[in-house]
């Protein structure tokens, strides 16, 4: 009897529950990557791209998924077909971005939103 | 000396106090009391209109990051790499390139904030806060607005890009020719 209390004495906490011990590290663990990486996620701006949210349900459809460029090669001879190449690809993909008027318009004014009373509106403002 | 330093000491709390009472009473006459009417009532349809630009842009955000991103990822890096490759002098293209990705960290990070700042004018309540929301609009518009200023910026630099592109050909015809027999 006096044995095993002596034993008891020399064995640390952890070492007599580490099972238990085991389980809450991991669970610290988890909790602490949980939140770096909700951090990183929310920091680095991809919380706002992330069209997968349920505000973006109407819109998530229509993301552009095409990829549509073709590979051009980093390496061979730059002859004049490669650079005619290039040229072509790159005034292709210039020319699509530029056709649309990205942020353009002005649907935040207070007249487009109806923040305006009639009468101001009518007089612009 | 020192006296002059207490003067100024004492006078510039006051000076920056008026300049804030000022403002204060200058976005109070902005927004008549009707106007604040106007912004209770419709409060609803506004963020109905608010909620619907918040997607659109988002979309618009990520279908044109993406196209950028390619140009510049899949064309401009590959061009660059091949010149070098190919022992050409590539220096103005990569200044080009490196200045077109700097304007794409702008624009990513002018998203940011933009998007930061109309999420804010949809959470606020504009029955109880009309003044508030109204500003919040306010500052979101000229972030909008700051959006499509770095879009010119980007297109601007596309085009000066392919000026480089044609000035690389003028400067290396004899090579190019030679690589192409």
């Amino acid at each position: 009897m006096t044995d095993n209390n002596q034993d008891l004495k020399v064995v640390p906490f952890y070492a007599r529950h580490l099972f238990g011990v085991m389980v809450a590290a991991s669970i610290t663990i988890a909790v602490a990557l949980v939140f770096i990486s909700m951090g990183l996620y929310y920091s680095s701006g991809a919380s706002q791209l992330d069209l997968s949210s349920p505000s973006y349900v109407d819109v998530r459809n229509q993301v552009d998924n095409s990829d549509d460029f073709s590979e051009y090669s980093n390496t061979g001879k730059m002859n004049a077909s490669a650079v005619s190449n290039f040229k072509s690809l790159f005034n292709q993909k210039v020319e699509k971005i530029k056709s649309v008027d990205i942020f353009g318009g002005d649907p935040l004014s207070p007249e487009s939103l109806g923040m305006v009373v009639a009468a101001e509106a009518t007089t612009g403002e | 000396m020192s006296k002059k330093i207490v003067i100024f000491g004492l006078l510039a709390p006051i000076i920056c106090g008026g300049i804030v009472i000022w403002a204060v009473n200058v976005r109070a006459e902005e927004l008549s009391s009707q106007q604040l009417e106007q912004i209770k009532g419709s409060c609803i349809t506004i963020k109905a209109t608010l909620k619907q630009i918040h997607s659109s842009d988002a979309l618009l955000r990520v279908n044109t990051g993406q196209i950028y991103e390619s140009i510049s990822t899949k064309l401009m890096e590959r061009f660059d790499e091949r010149a070098d490759y190919n022992n050409m002098d590539e220096d103005a293209l990569v200044a080009s390139a490196n200045n077109f990705d700097l304007l794409l960290d702008n624009f990513r990070s002018d998203y940011v904030t933009y998007e930061q700042q109309l999420s804010l004018a949809i959470n606020i309540d504009c029955t109880t806060q009309p003044a508030a929301f109204y500003d919040a609009v306010a500052q979101a518009r000229t972030n909008r607005e700051k959006m499509h200023s770095d879009v010119a910026a980007l297109n601007q630099a596309l085009d000066q890009y392919n000026q480089v592109v044609a000035q690389f050909e003028i400067d290396n015809q004899k090579r190019i020719e030679e690589l192409s027999q």
